[in-house]
C-alpha cells in the first residue's frame, strides 16, 4: 500500500524555566492511505506533541531537533510557514480533545466550517455554503440549512464533535489526525462519534492517527497500534499482534490495567510507579524502574527496536536472543477469566 | 429585549433619585455658604440667606428642589448673577463633551492596539511598554501628566499651546492625552490579558490547523473576540473620564463641567454642584446601560440566552 506520511527518529523539544524537555525522543512510524494507526499510551508520554509537529503547530517555546516527516514523499519540518498553511486544512487536517472548546463561540458553525474550503479552494461564500450543508448531513447534523447559522453554546458536546469532524474534513484531507476526540464525551456518544469517523474514513479514503488512552477505543478503530512511552514508541504492530501477542512489559501492563481484563473480584490492576522525567530522561530503558522483569542491562543501555515480524515489533530486552523467555503475565490473566 | 430595556431604566430612575437625595443631604452638612465673600457685611448676608430660604428647616428645601426638578429646573446659581444652572451646564457641555470624546476614542484606539502587539510579542519591547504606560496610567493622577506636559510641550519646547482655546483644535492635544492616557492604560492592560488567553484556547489552534495564515486566526477568531470583554470596562472607563475631567480642564482651563463642578464646590454653589451630580450620574448611567445592550448585541451566547430565540 501506498504510504503517505513517514515519521523517522522524530525529536521534539521544549524549552522550559526548568530545563529543556525532551518531550519526543525519536519516533517511527508511517501511515498508509485509508488505514487507521492508533497511538496509545499513559498521559505525558508525548502522544499530542507528535500530532503537534506533524502539524507544524508546536508551542512556541518547542521545536523539532531532529528526524524528518515527510507527506507524500516531501519533508515537511523544514517547510516554511506559508507553505504549512497550504498543507494545512487541506491535506493534514485535526481533531482535537475537547468539542466544549474547539469552537469559537462568538462565529457561526457554517462560518467556521466553510473557512478552510474559502481558503484552500477558493469558493465563493454561495458555494462554500452549499458545500458546508452538504458536509453537515454527511455527518448527521439535522437540519442543516438552519442550524449553519447557529453558535456553538446551541450544540451539545456530541453535536459539536460532529462539527469540528466537519470543519476538518471541509476539504478532503489525506491523513486525519484524531487527539482523543472522544475522551471528553459520555460513552453512548463516544461510539456514535466513532462509527462516524470510520464510515467517513471509507467513504473518504482518509488515513487515520487515532490517539487515545483507552484500548477499548483501540481495538475498536485501529488496523494498526504504536504504543509510546516517555516520548518514544516501544511497541508497533497490528492490532492483532499487539493485543494478542504483545511483546513489551509495558504493553502487557497496559493491557491489563483494562477493566475487561480483571474480573470484578480482583482489583484493577495498574502499572506501579511513574513515568520518567522528561528533562533527565534516565540512562538505559525509560520504562526498566517500573518493570519488574527489568534486568540489568535495562538499567545500561537502550534497547533497539527488535523485529517480531515484517508488521510487529518492540523495543525491549526480553526479546534479545540471551533474555530469559519470559511468558506475558496475561496469558495467566486471559486463563483466569 | 424590551422589557429588560424598561425594567433598567426603571432602576436607572431609582438610581438617580437616590443620587440626587444624598448629595442634597450631604450639600447640607457643607461648611460655609454661599456668601462667604467677605466684602459682604453681616447684614447684607443675612438678607441674602433670607432671601434664598438658606435657613429654612432641611425637609422644605429638599422638598422646594425636588418640585423645581420636577418642573424641569435645576435652580439657579447664587454666584453667577442668578443664571440658570441647566443654561450654565448646557453652555459647557460641548468643551467637555468634545474633549472627554476625543480622549475616550484615541485612548481606546492607542490602547487597543497596544494590547494587541502586548499579546502578540509577548516579552518584547511593546509589551514592557504596554506594562508601563498601565503603571503610569493607573498611579500618575492626570494633573499631573497634564502639568508635566504643560511644562514640557507648552513651556520649554512651546509647541503645543499651553491654554484650551475652542476654536483651536491643536489646543486641545494636550489636555486629551492628559486624560486619555488612564483610558490607553485600562485598554491596553485589558486586551492584553484577554488576547493572551485567547491565543492559547483551543479554538484558535483549530483555527490554525485548517490553515488560516497567522494573521487571520488573529484578526478572525481572536482580536473580534478580545474585543467583546474590553466593550465592558466603557463604563468604568467614564467614571475615570469624568473624574479626570474635573482636575484637567481645571489645568489647561477649559471652559467645561469639570472645570465648572471644582468652581461651583470652591464656591459653595449648591444647585450647580447638585445639577451637575445629576447631569455625571446620567452620562454615568446611560454609558452603562448602551454598553450592556451592545455587549448582548455583539456576544451570540448572551444574545440568545437572553432573548427568545432559543431551541
Ligand atoms: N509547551 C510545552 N512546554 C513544555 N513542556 C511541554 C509543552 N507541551 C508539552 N510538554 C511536555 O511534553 C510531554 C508530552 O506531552 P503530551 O501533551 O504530548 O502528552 P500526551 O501523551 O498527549 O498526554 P495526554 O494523554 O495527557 O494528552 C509532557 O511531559 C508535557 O509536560
Ligand atoms: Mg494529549
Amino acid at each position: 500500500m501506498e504510504k503517505i506520511l513517514e515519521v523517522k527518529g522524530l525529536k521534539v523539544n521544549f524549552k522550559t524555566q526548568g530545563g529543556t524537555v525532551q518531550a519526543v525522543r525519536g519516533v517511527d512510524f508511517d501511515l498508509c492511505a485509508g488505514e487507521t494507526l492508533a497511538i496509545v499510551g499513559e498521559s505525558g508520554s508525548g502522544k499530542s506533541v507528535t500530532s503537534k509537529a506533524m502539524m507544524g503547530l508546536l508551542a512556541s517555546n518547542g521545536s523539532i531537533v531532529g528526524g524528518s516527516i515527510r507527506y507524500n514523499g516531501k519533508e515537511i519540518t523544514t517547510m516554511k510557514e506559508k507553505e504549512f498553511e497550504h498543507l494545512r486544512g487541506r491535506d493534514i487536517a485535526m481533531i482535537f480533545q475537547d468539542p466544549m472548546t474547539s469552537l469559537n463561540p462568538c462565529m457561526t458553525i457554517g462560518h467556521q466550517i466553510s473557512e478552510s474550503m474559502i481558503k484552500h479552494q477558493k469558493l465563493s461564500r454561495k458555494q462554500a455554503r452549499e458545500q458546508t450543508i452538504e458536509l453537515m448531513r454527511l455527518v448527521e447534523i439535522k437540519d442543516a440549512e438552519k442550524r449553519y447559522k447557529q453558535y456553538p453554546h446551541q450544540f451539545s458536546g456530541g453535536m459539536r464533535q460532529r462539527i469540528v469532524t466537519a470543519a476538518a474534513l471541509a476539504c478532503h484531507p489525506k491523513i486525519l489526525i484524531c487527539d482523543e476526540p472522544t475522551t471528553a464525551l459520555d460513552v453512548t456518544i463516544q461510539a456514535q462519534i466513532i462509527d462516524l469517523i470510520k464510515s467517513l474514513q471509507k467513504k473518504l479514503d482518509i488515513g487515520i492517527i487515532f490517539i487515545t488512552h483507552d484500548l477499548g477505543v483501540v481495538a475498536n478503530v485501529a488496523d494498526r497500534v504504536a504504543v509510546m512511552y516517555a516520548g518514544k514508541i516501544v511497541e508497533i504492530g497490528t492490532a492483532d499482534e499487539v493485543f494478542y501477542q504483545p511483546a513489551h512489559p509495558y504493553t502487557w501492563g497496559l493491557l491489563a490495567s483494562m477493566p475487561s481484563m480483571s474480573d470484578s473480584k480482583d482489583e484493577l490492576w495498574s502499572i506501579p510507579g511513574s513515568p520518567p522525567d522528561l528533562i533527565n530522561p534516565p540512562k538505559g530503558d525509560a520504562f526498566a524502574p517500573r518493570n519488574r522483569f527489568a534486568m540489568q542491562i535495562d538499567f545500561e543501555e537502550e534497547p533497539p527496536m527488535f523485529r517480531i515480524s515484517d508488521t510487529h515489533s518492540a523495543a525491549t530486552w526480553l526479546l534479545h536472543e540471551y533474555a530469559p523467555k519470559i511468558q506475558s503475565p496475561l496469558a495467566e490473566l486471559r486463563q483466569r477469566r | 429585549m424590551k422589557k429588560y430595556i424598561l425594567v433598567r431604566l426603571l432602576y436607572m430612575v431609582i438610581a438617580i433619585a437616590l443620587i440626587v437625595s444624598i448629595t442634597f443631604l450631604l450639600l447640607q452638612f457643607m461648611p460655609g455658604s454661599p456668601f462667604n465673600d467677605l466684602q459682604l457685611t453681616p447684614e447684607q448676608r443675612v438678607l441674602l440667606d433670607e432671601k434664598y430660604g438658606l435657613n429654612d428647616p432641611i425637609p422644605v428645601k429638599y422638598a422646594r428642589y425636588v418640585s423645581n426638578l420636577f418642573h424641569g429646573e435645576l435652580g439657579t446659581s447664587f454666584i453667577f448673577n442668578n443664571q440658570d444652572v441647566s443654561d450654565m451646564i448646557a453652555a459647557r457641555m460641548s468643551s467637555s463633551v468634545r474633549v472627554g470624546l476625543q480622549a475616550l476614542v484615541c485612548g481606546s484606539v492607542i490602547g487597543v492596539l497596544l494590547g494587541i502587539v502586548a499579546a502578540l510579542k509577548r516579552n518584547s519591547f511593546w509589551d514592557h511598554l504596554t506594562t508601563i504606560i498601565a503603571v503610569i496610567g493607573v498611579s500618575i493622577p492626570a494633573f499631573v501628566i497634564g502639568s508635566l506636559m504643560q511644562y514640557y510641550f507648552g513651556v520649554k519646547m512651546a509647541i503645543l499651546p499651553v491654554i484650551y482655546d475652542k476654536g483651536n483644535a491643536v489646543s486641545t492635544i494636550m489636555p486629551t492625552i492628559a486624560l486619555a492616557f488612564s483610558v490607553i492604560a485600562t485598554t491596553a492592560k485589558y486586551m492584553r490579558n484577554e488576547l493572551v488567553d485567547i491565543i492559547n484556547s483551543d479554538y484558535i489552534l483549530f483555527a490554525r490547523s485548517k490553515g488560516l495564515t497567522g494573521s487571520e486566526v488573529i484578526i478572525k477568531h481572536a482580536v473580534r473576540n478580545a474585543l467583546i470583554p474590553v466593550v465592558t470596562i466603557l463604563g468604568p472607563m467614564t467614571i475615570s473620564l469624568i473624574t479626570g475631567s474635573t482636575v484637567v480642564e481645571r489645568i489647561f482651563s477649559v471652559p467645561g463641567l469639570g472645570n465648572l463642578l471644582v468652581t461651583s464646590i470652591q464656591n459653595n454653589d449648591y444647585f450647580v454642584i447638585l445639577g451637575e451630580g445629576l447631569v455625571f450620574s446620567l452620562m454615568f448611567l446611560s454609558v452603562v446601560l448602551v454598553v450592556d445592550i451592545l455587549y448582548g448585541l455583539i456576544d451570540p451566547r448572551i444574545r440568545l440566552a437572553g432573548g427568545n430565540h432559543n431551541e
